[in-house]
């Protein structure tokens, strides 16, 4: 796992994402909900990144801020063009719009995001007419090509989303996300609306088409089981912010955050073999209004210490046995030092 | 076996309902079996359309006006040995209000919507209790309603009791639903997809929370989910549906490590299981759960199944017994059976 090898097609730097809390006559604001809270990670070319947490972690928006899909408040998102990297936070309007045939969304719900009025044609002949093909027998080939690389066929372009079942849509919305010939897709839960035995088309589907059209993904889900099939590396967010981010092997071998082998220990597992033991979790998610002082999960962890009510810690990345390992935990930090496992410089200058 | 009969406190015998919509029949239902004992967890898993509401539904005949039981039984076997035939009560008659949260509670899938936005939760929880235990004085409904909030770990219940709906988290309000099902002592406690709504360390705390009173009141729980890991977590009877059939039920070990139906079969593997890496192998099911106005004619898992059999197509399979307390709907179950998990 020699990370150093591998490219680098998007640089997230010290990302922050507020929404204002509007109050009173005035509108006056009030105070912010820190969706995303200064977050850096990289994303490697050809990798899946899953991206966990529970609901209002800021997953979905962490994912949207990727797109400048909402206003970013500060940080920088460098995304590796032919000319090299530009920040995608200052790009002028039209060519963001170019940045954008580079990297698509599938969205979580496949009921909502297709347009019932339009058919399948036409929602997909969209974006294709956006990116320059104007001759529509063209798009009608195309659109076919894509229906048949989802694995539906090719007539079905004719239809409308009432028609479809809830996998169908979800692959259309895929075969939509293909069109322009992205190179990274962010997928947000999107497989979470689907029951189960439909899951695994889609799974075994986005696993296929990565290898076809050498994509990278960036597969956000609440879902552990789901991101353990799928996902290289695994970042682990808690209240906007990353507690561990490793390799997906490593974080199920080696847990090291408090909250990461809680979340680990709360999933049921769907095997009577396994039966192990739970670390019960008190309390709810605070609100991302209203942040516990010091480290955010302090007020739920089992392993709090005086340090973590009052001292924030940092993403720091450890090296186990090679492989990198980024933790943000007062207690993992002091363990690792006593072990004397190599650590680099952090990545949030 | 008398000992086991005893147990039994709600038995559902060759259930059939059926909805009319447009001029049309959908057998929602189509002979549906099963015992719910006490002091154990009975979890029915299918996907969804496939009928697990509906059965939980009819059971406290919540079901929908367009629709009837049309055949079966079902029947409640109350403590002092009297049996009373839920499916011949009157929808909102006396008897079957009396059994309703008194005997028989239900926690819904969404406490938002299960929820009354415009009452505070402690008049929600009272109501219960004016129902079923009246003759009270007011503040001894509160002080009930108080400890039922703090049974459930809600923290500061007797300010709690005073907030409406929206002023809790998800959890908390799913934890006051089941304080709310939980008032009155039920014998049974229906809970139609009770986490699916909330995240996993959160249902994790209210798996917690139903298995103490599992023990502590000896309560039968029915469980209906759609997820194999809450049914390997909490379950010790399983039944599986698959359009408007049980077909197969029986202990949750049996159920995950000998499957005797090839939709629990194909359903195990399809799932990715926590911790056992990229490197296992998912098997979507082939083909779509089949539209419930144009069904197969023989048996409904048929047209995707592996095992099918020119007969597969022509009949439903009956319950075959594969050992005692576990059965399956499967001509070929030897052969499913045979070929391991």
């Amino acid at each position: 796992m020699a990370n150093n090898e591998k490219e680098i097609l998007l640089k997230v730097r010290g990302a922050k994402t507020y929404f204002a809390i509007k109050k009173g006559l005035m509108k006056r604001t009030v105070g912010y909900v820190k969706a995303v809270d200064d977050i850096s990670l990289d994303v490697y070319r050809g990798e899946t990144l899953g991206l966990v947490g529970e609901s209002g972690c800021g997953k979905t928006t962490l994912g949207k801020s990727i797109l400048q899909l909402v206003p970013v408040t500060e940080g920088s998102m460098e995304y590796k063009f032919e000319d090299g990297f530009k920040d995608l936070r200052k790009l002028p309007r039209k060519e963001l719009d170019n940045a954008r045939q580079k990297i698509q969304i599938v969205f979580q719900d496949p009921y909502s995001s297709l347009n019932p009025a339009f058919t399948i044609f036409g929602s997909l002949e969209d974006p294709l007419i956006k990116f320059g093909m104007k001759d529509k027998q063209e798009r009608i080939k195309k659109i076919g090509d894509l229906l048949e690389s989802v694995n539906l066929p090719r007539d079905y372009m004719t239809r409308y989303p009432n028609e479809f079942s809830g996998g169908q849509r979800q692959r259309i919305g895929i075969a939509r996300a293909l069109s322009v010939g992205p190179e990274l897709i962010i997928c947000d839960e999107a497989v979470s609306a689907l029951d189960v035995s439909i899951q695994a088309q889609v799974l075994r589907l986005l696993n296929q088409l990565k290898e076809e059209y050498k994509l990278t993904y960036i597969f956000i889900t609440h879902d552990l089981s789901v991101v353990e099939y799928l996902a290289d590396r695994i970042a682990v967010m808690y209240l906007g912010r990353i507690v561990e981010l490793t390799t997906s092997e490593e974080l199920f071998a080696n847990t090291l955050h408090p909250y990461t082998k809680a979340l680990l220990s709360a999933i049921p597992v769907a095997d009577v073999a396994q039966k192990k033991h739970r670390i019960p979790l008190q309390g709810d998610v605070p609100s991302p209004a209203n942040p516990p002082s010091g480290c955010t999960f302090h007020p739920r962890c089992p392993e709090c210490q005086e340090r973590c009510k009052n001292e924030r810690p940092v993403l720091e990345e450890y090296v186990i046995d090679g492989v990198s390992h980024f933790v943000s935990c007062h207690k993992v930090k002091e363990m690792m030092e006593a072990k004397g496992a190599v650590k680099k410089e952090s990545v949030s200058e | 076996m008398s000992e086991s009969q005893n147990n039994v406190v709600l038995s559902v015998k060759d259930l059939h309902v059926y909805f009319y919509t447009n001029q049309r029949c959908n057998k929602v239902l189509r002979g549906v079996s099963f015992d719910v004992k006490r002091g154990r967890t009975l979890c029915i898993v299918g996907e969804s359309g496939c009928g697990k509401s509906v059965t939980a539904n009819s059971i406290l005949r919540l079901l929908p006006e367009l629709s009837r039981i049309e055949e079966g039984s079902i029947t409640y076997y109350k403590e002092d040995g009297t049996e009373i035939r839920l499916d011949q009560l009157e929808k909102n008659g006396k008897e079957m209000r009396a059994i309703r949260g008194q005997d028989i509670a239900i926690i819904f899938q969404d406490p938002m919507t299960a929820l009354n936005p415009v009452f505070t939760v402690g008049y929600q929880i009272e109501e219960m209790l004016r129902q079923h235990k009246p003759g009270l004085s007011k503040e001894q409904y509160k002080k009930e309603a108080i400890e039922d909030l703090a049974d459930m770990g809600i923290p500061a219940p007797d300010i709690r009791y005073g907030e409406y709906p929206h002023q809790f988290s998800g959890g908390m309000r799913q934890r006051s639903m089941i304080a709310m099902g939980m008032s009155c002592d039920p014998k049974i406690l229906l809970a139609d997809e009770p986490t699916t709504a909330l995240d996993v360390t959160i249902s994790a705390q209210i798996f917690d929370l139903m298995n103490d009173l599992k023990r502590e009141h000896d309560t039968a729980i029915m469980m209906i989910t759609h997820n194999m890991g809450v049914v390997a977590e909490m379950a010790d009877e399983v039944a599986v549906m698959y359009m408007g059939n049980i077909v197969e039920y029986g202990p949750v070990e049996d159920i995950f490590t000998n499957p005797a139906h090839p939709y629990t079969k194909a359903l195990l593997r399809s799932i990715p299981v926590l911790g056992k890496g990229k490197n296992q192998q998912l098997e979507p099911i082939r083909g779509s759960t089949p539209d419930p106005f144009n069904r197969p004619k023989g048996c409904q898992f048929c047209p995707r199944c592996d095992y099918a059999c020119p007969r597969c197509e022509e009949e439903m399979p009956g319950e075959e017994w594969v050992k005692e307390g576990h059965y399956t709907r499967c001509f070929n179950y030897r052969e499913v059976m045979a070929d391991g998990k």
